[in-house]
């Protein structure tokens, strides 16, 4: 079976046991937890997307190890067509559930490490890439949903992970045994393992030569003892456990987007799931390689699915109270389109521009420089984005009352009145709703911060560009001379 | 407890429960030893955790024996072997030779 429904997956889910903490509880059933089970609903979507054939193209890929068609989100990408389909899986998913596609970075980890350990064989004659290979068709063949754990929780910044005073702040070596090793430490702001089988772990930055015991990459499965998830919890959690209908939130089905702490103490991961171990030369290689592919993705897809979905809203909100055809209304409506297209313009360029890295390992990655483009760029115009919805959605965005509250007999019918315009008032609530969760929810600093801040971009320019190139442009023009 | 990972880089672990043969397993190369290591070290199943379940655990070579607390019915120790395989990412097959095994009985 290489393509899992999304009733197969749920159905592997009901049986699935993360140990899962969430505001003062633990969590015994995902799908019994309203949280919880925003996210498991949400991957579940994303399976359902692969079942239908008007995505086919996009969600199905042709494993180059088998042959067999699988589950995008477990494809290494092979040539620029599917880095392209790979950046436009991020759009769909985005429109379609309007949070996290949660295999998204488990699916940006796996090129990573598909290209890094084939290069490290190569180098170091290892055999890292054969046993990725065996993991890659067993994830495809059971078409696993797959996470990924990147950001360590790093502790004090000035130090260096061997002189921190708790080492557990990275994820680190404990023992290595004729069988496996054994890890501890923490990843951080990990989006949607406990919804999933596996997690791939990464390095979280580049590694020197004394830090062997942190240079680690692996999968692990998500339920095994040692390993626990301490869920974020804030106003949005405690809403939607609080509320009695989901209908009245901002996202019913699929919620914010649902992040944990991971801790392992002291878990187990067998040789055959250990994909780097020690070699600190190729830290940097592995995570820059999945900082390429998740920006391109993330930066210039994913958040442009999510202001496809904003940009909707707002028209609708302004259409409810009668100011959709006023010139700065639809400037404003033009500028979203402009920061949204603009990025994904970036990620097609990011993915068309893509190439074979390294030479000979059949692995394509995007283009460094367009894919941290389309994440810079959609970091600050996503801001803008949410900033023109609370515009033009007005103060009733961060105002209003409870959906419900119109059915109360006695303040249903006053605030029927009072906010019945072009539209009746249920229309108008429940799109104010929608636009509270994008622009009073976690989005903002989440699309800031996700693939990483603005401030490792900004890095990646200075890096990828080639300043003397462009000056002897302007000194040929102006006909000064080379010194 | 090197595995053995044939070409596929699976393996296929026989349960049963009581003495009976009850199906196979087939995880990633090294889910035995996963298994086997939730057992022996940390004394419980993948998914389930010490408060819920501690287990008893006794490994030879590539055998498994575990003895699980309370009275429990053949039926209800499947259950709990098949969702903690499942939670180590395991499925049950009906293909190939099984070169693992885990033995389970309920405690007298």
């Amino acid at each position: 079976m290489a393509l899992k429904t999304a009733k197969q997956y749920l159905d592997t889910i009901k049986k699935m046991k993360p140990r899962v903490y969430i505001g003062g509880k633990w969590v015994t059933n995902l799908l019994g937890h309203p949280v919880t089970k925003s996210m498991v609903m949400a991957n579940s979507a994303i399976y359902g997307l692969a079942e239908d054939p008007a995505h086919k193209e996009v969600m199905v890929a042709t494993s180059h190890l088998t042959g067999e068609p699988v589950n995008r989100n477990l494809n290494v990408a092979r040539n620029i067509h599917d880095l392209d389909m790979r950046q436009e899986m991020a759009l769909l998913t985005s429109q379609t559930v309007g949070t996290c596609n949660y295999r998204c970075v488990g699916c940006d980890a796996l090129n990573s490490l598909a290209s890094t350990t084939w290069e490290m064989d190569q180098t170091l004659g290892t055999k890292y890439n054969e046993r990725f290979n065996k993991w890659l068709a067993y994830a495809q063949a059971n078409d696993l949903a797959v996470s990924g754990a990147i950001t360590d929780a790093k502790g004090d910044r000035k130090k260096r992970p061997s002189q921190q005073d708790d080492i557990d702040t990275f994820v680190h070596l404990v023992e290595k045994r004729d069988d496996g090793i054994v890890v501890r430490g923490i990843k951080v702001s990990q989006s949607g393992a406990i919804g999933s089988h596996e997690t791939l772990v990464l390095p979280g930055g580049s590694l020197k030569e004394g830090e062997e015991k942190f240079a680690l990459a692996f999968a692990v499965q998500n339920s095994v003892p040692g390993l626990s998830y301490i869920c974020q919890y804030n106003a949005y959690s405690a809403e939607r456990e609080a509320c009695d209908n989901e209908d009245e939130l901002g996202n019913p089905l699929y919620g914010q987007r649902e992040t944990s702490t991971m801790y392992f103490d002291n878990v187990f991961i067998p040789w055959e799931r250990v994909f780097l171990c020690g070699e600190t030369k190729y830290c940097g290689k592995m995570v820059t390689r999945f900082a390429k592919a998740h920006r391109m993705n993330c930066g210039g897809a994913c958040k442009v699915g999510f202001a496809d979905l904003i940009i909707g809203g707002t028209m609708m909100a302004a259409e409810y109270i009668g100011v959709e055809k006023i010139p700065h209304i639809q400037e404003k409506i033009v500028d979203m389109i402009r920061y949204s297209e603009t990025s994904h313009a970036c990620a097609i360029a990011a993915a068309m521009r893509g190439r074979e890295e390294p030479k000979g390992s059949g692995v394509f990655l995007p283009d460094d420089l367009f894919g941290n483009a389309a994440k810079l760029n959609i970091a600050h115009g996503f801001w803008e984005i949410i900033k023109n919805a609370g515009d033009i959605g007005g103060g009733l965005v961060v105002t209003a009352p409870r959906l419900k509250d119109l059915e109360d007999p006695e303040v249903g019918p006053v605030l029927k009145k009072a906010f019945g315009a072009a539209a009746p008032a249920d229309k108008r609530m429940k799109v104010a709703k929608f636009l509270q969760h994008w622009t009073a929810g976690l989005h903002g600093v989440g699309t800031w911060h996700g693939a990483g801040a603005p401030q490792g971009q900004r890095f990646m320019f200075t890096l990828l560009t080639d300043f003397e190139a462009k000056k002897k442009m302007a000194k040929k023009l102006m006909g000064m001379k080379e010194e | 407890m090197a595995s053995k990972s044939n070409d596929r880089g699976v393996e296929i672990m026989a349960a049963s429960i009581d003495g009976k043969a009850c199906g196979n397993y087939e995880g990633l190369a090294g889910t035995f030893a996963s298994f086997a290591d939730s057992c022996l070290r940390h004394k419980t199943l993948p998914g389930f955790y010490r408060t819920d379940l501690t287990v008893e655990a006794e490994l030879k070579g590539r055998r498994l024996h575990l003895v699980l607390p309370g009275k429990r019915t053949p039926a209800e120790l499947m259950e709990i072997l098949d969702t903690a395989l499942l939670n180590i990412v395991a499925f049950p097959c009906t293909e190939g030779k099984a070169e693992c095994f885990i033995e389970v009985k309920s405690e007298k």
